[in-house]
């Protein structure tokens, strides 16, 4: 039993740090956005050491396992939390407000994106999905105000709602085929068995509320609409961790447990990644929003993300997460700048916001071009990598009509940043900047250091990468 | 990584480095602005040793890449970085860092965003030695793309009022080119199972679906750059619109980047199936020539009469290359060398004879008579630009010239005529500005240009004369 709370404490240090977060929040007197960070850095790098150490240890087998593949990602997910929770601290004491409930969300959604990795058991997927899509919910009522935010809040809880509920019946469907609930009793029944069109809508049960989650066109609306009203700290953090904790249980999945069904789904995916190229990348253009307008580059970039790991070689699988990698990092330094981006204590949102704004910060300018570059893919920048491996096992596969749709939406997609750059390099300053906290130029160097290690020895990640993702390869 | 001494990465790496440390100097106030500036020549003249070093270590007439250096970027794809090279890409880099200097001196005074002009200008000069000592596709394309932001970027910050129009359509032409390279090289890396050098193209075989689609996709990039029809439109507007020396040099060395891009990937042996192509390209190419030389001559304005000069030129080279012949090549590089000095100090000097002009509010016919010096250096280079023997253009010109003459004689013909209609419009530009009877109406000369910069464009001077009298005059036992 010891053992088996021992193997569990992961997942137990993130229960703990709830109730801590709640007493703190009762009974100390002096209580900042610093307290709740500082309790939850502790608790989340306590988790962290937890999800290594016991990287292959599974405390109930028939409901979670834990393998290299497993601890990946969440070792990816609570890094990207760490990062986000750090610059949302700086955002929480610059508005003097409450950050007890953000920690406290955000906890809770990295312990179910957690449980919906590590599960074997639909049951518990489909209860880790909705825990995390309702949490994300109630994040994102954080800061909403006006009436816009609260037709778009109710848009989504009714969409999660709506996913949630075809993910269970999806499940049930399973349970009464099968009689289990467990991934490796519904693969093995039907690897024997042929599939029907119910087991088909059974199957798009489970997978479009992932994609749902990961923001995929055309399910992208409501990620995109709410990226764009809801604060800053909450945007960072609902466009990157689910994005992760889809993605790695869609490919688990689709990779261990419907690997008879590939005929089905692999023109279905071909036909959502084309769409979240062109999408994203005709999306991203006219937008004037800049956080919209990077959650439209996000949409873009889970087409590329999703053409590469079909059709499911080993190669696929390690470009796809190269991209998906490449693109997280990228993405958090985007987001990072623009918590450099204040004025008058407000953090700017529109691009018409930053114009001129190279001759206040010249630095904060430079870095985010270099990864808007990085963003489009452009050689030598960290996404390049991703394209590269992407592009290179689509013309494995001759599949050059989805390159040449790749290729299409990337020129589509330059626009929309050449029109930001020109923004802030060549018009004239609109606004006067506030100074930026240190603390943002120190995540902005970390993510620098990681990039041009990325840049000049991807094979250092690469190849550790390819071991890690082990137990989905063949 | 193989080499433990990497004398060619480290020459990319020096503009790189010199750009990070102008990024970070301080600009503020005009200690700032000259700090900032002697970063930026202090970088290119560390350069420009480096590379003369290499021709030392190098044996220049030994035909292929030499000084190879590679190293494995990545394993899944297999891909190695390669750099090497020879005695063109070495002269083209040692002109390009010459012509670097000079147009730093056109910029000296420069106060308006001088350290953001020495950042990109620093990012630009190193991503295009990466470009000429790159020896495999991969480090060829990067480079190739990673050149344009720097472009990008100093067109946006110091053009006019027109900049938008033609930032759209150099994005426009340069990206699509680049995403169809990007598409070819990727294309070309699988069918060859693996990592392909440079050098290995010519041994090449591809099935004839393949072939047709690459050399379209290599054609059309490689040509995005270059001023031909279609293509030279952005650079023309650029070119019409630009007022900052610099920044118009730049932007006239990146067609070279195309003109390169056909040394290295058209094989010794071109395939039948390039005939179409090359047969397209050399009648598309004499039009162009021959259209871009009578604009020129009519056009009143003296920097599109050194756009026209140029751009006659560049074509011609491309046609040249387009022969596959040996020894033309090494004529293109020696005579390269030259045109690229030639064109960087007629660009400066025409810029301060503007410059002048709209200060003192008088017309530029003689104007030159009142500037001593100036007159020295710019009679100079228009002589030299026009073929006369002061130069290596003279005798390496001759020699391209007679042999695309025995390719195709209609096509050496029109080609000589477009050459001798430019030069007849540099000529008549440097008649009008020397124009004695005019002298008394111009200013005093007061601002003639410093005795430093006289005495460098002199020994400038010295080195084209002796790269008339021996190209690699430098090297030591070549």
């Amino acid at each position: 039993m010891l053992a088996k709370i021992v193997t569990f404490s992961p997942e137990i240090f993130l229960i703990l740090a709830l109730p801590l977060i709640g007493l703190i929040s009762r009974y100390r007197s002096s209580k900042t956005a610093k307290t709740f960070y500082s309790v939850s850095k502790i608790m989340l790098l306590l988790s962290m050491l937890a999800t290594v150490i016991f990287y292959n240890r599974s405390p109930f087998p028939m409901l979670m396992q834990n393998n290299t593949y497993t601890t990946l990602y969440k070792i990816f997910i609570e890094l990207l939390a760490f990062g986000t929770f750090f610059l949302s601290c700086k955002w929480f004491l610059n508005k003097n407000r409450s950050s007890a409930m953000y920690y406290t969300l955000g906890l809770g959604i990295i312990l179910s994106l957690n449980v919906m990795i590590s599960t074997v058991h639909f049951g518990i997927l489909v209860g880790g999905y909705f825990v995390a899509s309702l949490l994300q919910y109630f994040m994102l009522k954080l800061g909403a105000e006006d009436y816009e935010y609260e037709e778009g809040g109710s848009r989504y809880f009714a969409f999660m709602f709506l996913f949630s509920g075809i993910m269970l019946m999806s499940a049930l469907w399973f349970h009464a085929q099968t009689g289990s609930w467990n991934y490796e009793v519904v693969a093995k029944y039907y690897a024997k068995h042929a599939w029907n069109v119910k087991d088909i809508m059974a199957f798009s049960g489970i997978f479009l509320p992932l994609l749902f989650m990961m923001g995929v066109a055309p399910l992208h609306f409501c990620k995109i609409e709410l990226s764009g009203l809801s604060i800053l700290p909450v945007c960072m953090l609902n466009n990157l961790l689910p994005l992760v904790g889809g993605y790695a249980v869609l490919l688990c999945l689709l990779t261990d447990v419907f690997t008879s069904m590939q005929a089905v789904y692999l023109p279905f995916l071909q036909i959502v990644a084309i769409i979240s190229l062109l999408w994203g990348a005709i999306s991203a253009i006219k937008e004037e929003n800049l956080r919209r307008m990077f959650g439209y580059c996000g949409v873009y970039s889970l087409g590329f993300i999703i053409l590469g790991i079909l059709p499911f070689s080993n190669n696929g699988i390690t470009s796809s997460f190269v991209y998906l990698v490449s693109y997280l990092l990228t993405m958090w330094g985007v987001y990072t700048v623009f918590f450099a981006f204040k004025s008058n204590g407000e953090y700017l949102s529109s691009i018409s916001d930053i114009s001129g704004v190279f001759a206040q910060k010249p630095y904060v300018s430079v870095l985010l071009t270099v990864f808007i570059v990085s963003i489009a893919g452009s050689p030598p920048m960290l996404i390049f990598l991703g394209k590269l491996q992407v592009i290179d096992n689509m013309m494995i596969n001759h599949a050059y009509g989805e390159v040449v749709v790749a290729m299409i939406a990337l020129l589509l997609l330059l626009n929309a940043f050449f029109k930001m750059i020109r923004t802030m390099f060549f018009e004239p300053r609109s606004k006067i900047f506030d100074r930026a906290d240190r603390g943002i130029y120190f995540c902005l160097f970390v993510n620098m250091v990681f990039f041009l290690i990325g840049i000049l020895n991807p094979a250092l990640f690469i190849e550790r990468f390819e071991l890690l993702l082990e137990p989905i390869m063949r | 990584m193989l080499n433990t001494f990497s004398i060619l990465s480290l020459i990319i790496a020096i503009p790189f480095l010199g750009m990070l440390f102008t990024l970070f100097a301080k600009e503020a106030g005009d200690n700032g602005t000259r700090n900032v500036f002697s970063v930026a020549v202090f970088a290119v003249i560390a350069n420009i040793v480096m590379i003369l070093r290499i021709f030392m270590l190098m044996e220049v007439y030994k035909p292929g890449l030499q000084l190879v250096e590679t190293y494995n970027w990545m394993q899944n794809p297999n891909i190695d970085i390669v750099f090497g090279v020879d005695v063109l890409s070495l002269m083209l880099l040692l002109a390009i860092h010459i012509a670097f200097i000079i147009g730093f001196i056109g910029v000296r005074n420069n106060l308006e965003h001088q350290k953001s002009l020495m950042v990109w200008s620093l990012m630009f000069l190193s991503m295009i030695t990466g470009f000429f000592v790159a020896a495999d596709i991969f480090s060829f394309y990067i480079f190739f793309e990673a050149m344009l932001l720097p472009l990008f970027m100093l067109l946006g910050m110091f053009g006019d009022v027109k900049r938008q129009e033609y930032i759209n359509r150099f994005l426009l032409y340069n990206m699509l080119g680049a995403v169809i390279f990007f598409v070819a090289t990727v294309l070309l890396f699988n069918y060859q199972h693996g990592m392909l050098e440079l050098q290995q193209l010519n041994n090449m075989k591809l099935n004839s679906r393949l072939e047709y689609f690459i050399w379209a996709a290599i054609f059309i990039s490689l040509l995005s750059r270059i001023p031909v029809w279609p293509f030279h439109y952005w650079i023309a507007s650029v070119n019409s619109s630009i007022r900052n020396p610099m920044i118009f040099l730049i932007s006239m060395i990146l067609p070279l980047t195309g003109i390169y891009g056909f040394v290295r990937f058209l094989p010794k042996t071109l395939p039948s199936i390039l005939g179409n192509y090359i047969l397209i390209l050399q009648i598309i190419g004499v039009v162009t020539m021959l259209f871009i030389a009578l604009i020129g001559l009519i056009n009143k304005d003296r920097q599109y009469k050194i756009f026209s000069y140029i751009t006659v030129y560049y074509i011609m080279y491309m046609l040249g290359i387009l022969t596959r012949n040996e020894v033309i090549l090494l004529n293109i590089a020696f005579s390269f060398f030259s045109y690229l000095i030639i064109v960087a100090s007629m660009e400066v000097f025409s810029h301060y004879i503007a410059k002048e002009q709209n200060q003192q509010g008088v017309l530029d016919d003689g104007l030159l008579c009142a500037y001593p010096k100036l007159s020295i250096i710019y009679s100079f280079m228009t002589l030299s630009a026009v073929g006369l023997p002061l130069s290596s253009l003279f005798l390496n010109n001759f020699l391209i010239l007679s042999d695309l003459l025995a390719v195709n004689i209609k096509m050496g013909i029109i080609m000589l005529l477009s050459l001798v209609i430019v030069s007849s419009a540099l000529l008549k530009e440097l008649f009008r500005l020397r124009d004695a009877e005019k002298c008394a109406l111009t200013a005093s000369g007061q601002n003639d240009i410093s005795r430093g910069i006289f005495s460098f464009m002199l020994f400038i001077c010295f080195v084209l004369l002796m790269s008339f009298i021996k190209p690699l005059w430098f090297v030591i036992g070549a």
